[in-house]
């Protein structure tokens, strides 16, 4: 199953973004914000972060988990090689983070993205399993 | 935009007649021309869903350039009721103060035409731009709380610039009411070494030759002439600005959720003016606003230095002149009279300037007085 699917939307970038299950659909999620801000390969899991996020519906917590893991770059100039959801359900979402700090030399940068908006944001289960949709200002 | 129904009411204005929970019409303004583009654009429909907030004043409005964004449609203008009425972080946009500076030079298209790769990398290298781009600048806290409060002020004390810079600037390149102490510490850290950098998306600085005038007096008053070289600055309040927007909309969302406002967009989110989430908003909004122009004028600073360096001219030669600054994202408290009562209106522009007609009583700038179009 693929993972991750860029579309269309006027000036901006949206993704689609796919899991065989919730847990899945979000790390995936996670993950495609830092893939799309620079080129992970070169990042090396050097350091532990944990992140804790609430949200009032799926929604919610989506758009919430990903600001915070878009403030690891833009607030704190950080990025991500691994990461894996400990718990989600009841609006509550945990997750371990592994990466390292960016260094302009290693790290190749490849668009820069300001926010996640609530825009049309989605996450469902389907037959074919999770899927969410996000659009990103950038 | 199926359920929208759009009403022309002459050439260059189309309806949207209120249905649903829209509290107030929709009026775009276009042409038939611009109309067709719109026929598969999700923006009429955002025009609607903006006249479903509260407080909303007569029209939810949009400017021809109308086109799709986050929540309000960019060219929208909406006007709501202080005493009753909401402000939303989304009426205003993630780039605060997002605006275009216009510069003059003494230069003329003969000047630079054979050395304009020379002068494009010079500017390359002097201004930051691209993404992941920082400044030369990396404020202390205590100086960044300066630049938020104070604006192009700032930039001009600190030598980036003259008097008549501010004078050609918008509110004079700062706003009143900003408070540091409601911006996060995560915005407070965005902004710290972004102060003076174009950043990227749609942003840019121009090397512009004027080619064609439209109107000779208006060209005269702005001191504008055929062949002459000109800059455009397009840029805004960097990741301060948007880490303002998004800390405020989770903030709002939590307070449309406490007072059950329905919403058609949770982009839309919105407090009451005269609320605290309201009134925090707003001074938060100003320090992002006074950012962006205190960057502007930076920007404009080094580009003269760029431009002396570059062309081996004096700055007396090279004549640089803001022609003048206005800001196309903010949300600001205006007096209008409505239907023969005055009112005191919080206005939202994203996307959108304000307009003054020739004498004008907010006029300040003398040169531009008899002339309308842009805000003095």
């Amino acid at each position: 199953m693929k993972h991750c699917e860029p579309f269309d939307h006027t000036a901006d970038l949206g993704i689609e973004v796919f899991g065989k299950d919730e847990k899945e659909v979000y790390q995936n999620a996670g993950m495609a914000v830092h893939d799309m801000i620079a080129d992970l390969r070169y990042v090396k899991p050097k350091e532990v972060r944990k992140v804790t996020v609430e949200g009032r519906d799926r929604e919610d917590l989506l758009v919430n988990f990903l600001r915070e893991i878009l403030y690891l770059y833009n607030g704190e100039h950080w990025l991500l090689k691994k990461l894996s959801i400990g718990k989600i359900g009841r609006g509550r979402i945990e997750a371990t983070l592994r990466g390292e700090a960016f260094d302009r030399s290693r790290h190749g940068l490849k668009h820069e993205i300001k926010a996640v908006t609530y825009h049309q944001a989605e996450v469902k289960e389907t037959p074919e399993g999770w899927k969410a949709r996000v659009i990103f200002d950038v | 935009m199926s359920e929208i129904r759009l009403k022309r009411i002459d050439d260059y204005r189309w309806e949207i007649t209120p249905f649903g929970g829209m509290r107030v019409p929709g009026i775009i303004y276009s042409s038939e021309r611009l109309m067709k583009g719109l026929e598969k654009d999700e923006s009429p429909k955002q025009v609607a869903n903006v006249a479903h907030l509260p407080g909303i004043v007569r029209y939810s409005l949009a400017m021809p350039d109308i086109h799709w964004g986050y929540g309000f449609p960019i060219g929208g203008v909406a006007a709501f009721d202080l005493q009753n009425g909401i402000i939303s972080p989304g009426g205003v946009g993630y780039d605060i103060n997002c605006g275009c500076r216009l510069v003059a030079t003494k230069l003329k298209y003969d000047d630079i035409k054979d050395r304009l790769e020379k002068l494009v990398t010079a500017l390359f290298r002097d201004i930051p731009t691209g993404v992941g781009s920082t400044g030369v600048l990396k404020l202390s806290p205590k100086e960044e709380r300066r630049v938020l409060v104070e604006g192009a002020q700032w930039a001009v004390k600190n030598g980036y610039g003259t008097a008549e810079d501010l004078e050609a600037t918008e509110d004079g390149g700062r706003i009143e009411g900003a408070d540091p102490d409601r911006i996060s510490a995560r915005a407070m850290e965005r902004g710290r070494d972004q102060v003076g950098t174009l950043g990227s998306g749609n942003h840019f600085l121009e090397i512009e030759i004027v080619r064609d005038i439209y109107d000779d007096k208006v060209a005269a008053a702005f001191g504008l002439e055929k062949d002459q070289v000109a800059i455009m600055i397009h840029c805004g309040s960097r990741g301060l600005g948007h880490q303002i927007c998004d800390d405020y909309l989770v903030r709002m969302m939590k307070q449309v959720n406490k007072l059950g406002i329905q919403l058609p967009d949770r982009q839309l989110a919105c407090a009451y003016v005269q609320s605290e989430e309201g009134q925090d908003y707003l001074a938060a909004m100003a320090c992002a606003a006074n950012y962006a122009w205190a960057n502007r004028q930076m920007l404009m600073h080094w580009t003269g230095e760029t431009l002396q360096r570059a062309l081996q001219v004096s700055p007396r030669d090279l004549g640089m002149r803001l022609v003048y600054d206005v800001c196309h994202n903010i949300a600001k408290i205006e007096d209008f009279t409505i239907e023969g009562a005055k009112m005191r209106l919080c206005v939202h522009r994203k996307g959108a300037t304000r307009a003054f007609p020739a004498n004008h009583i907010s006029r300040k700038v003398a040169r531009l007085k008899a002339v309308g179009c842009i805000k003095g």
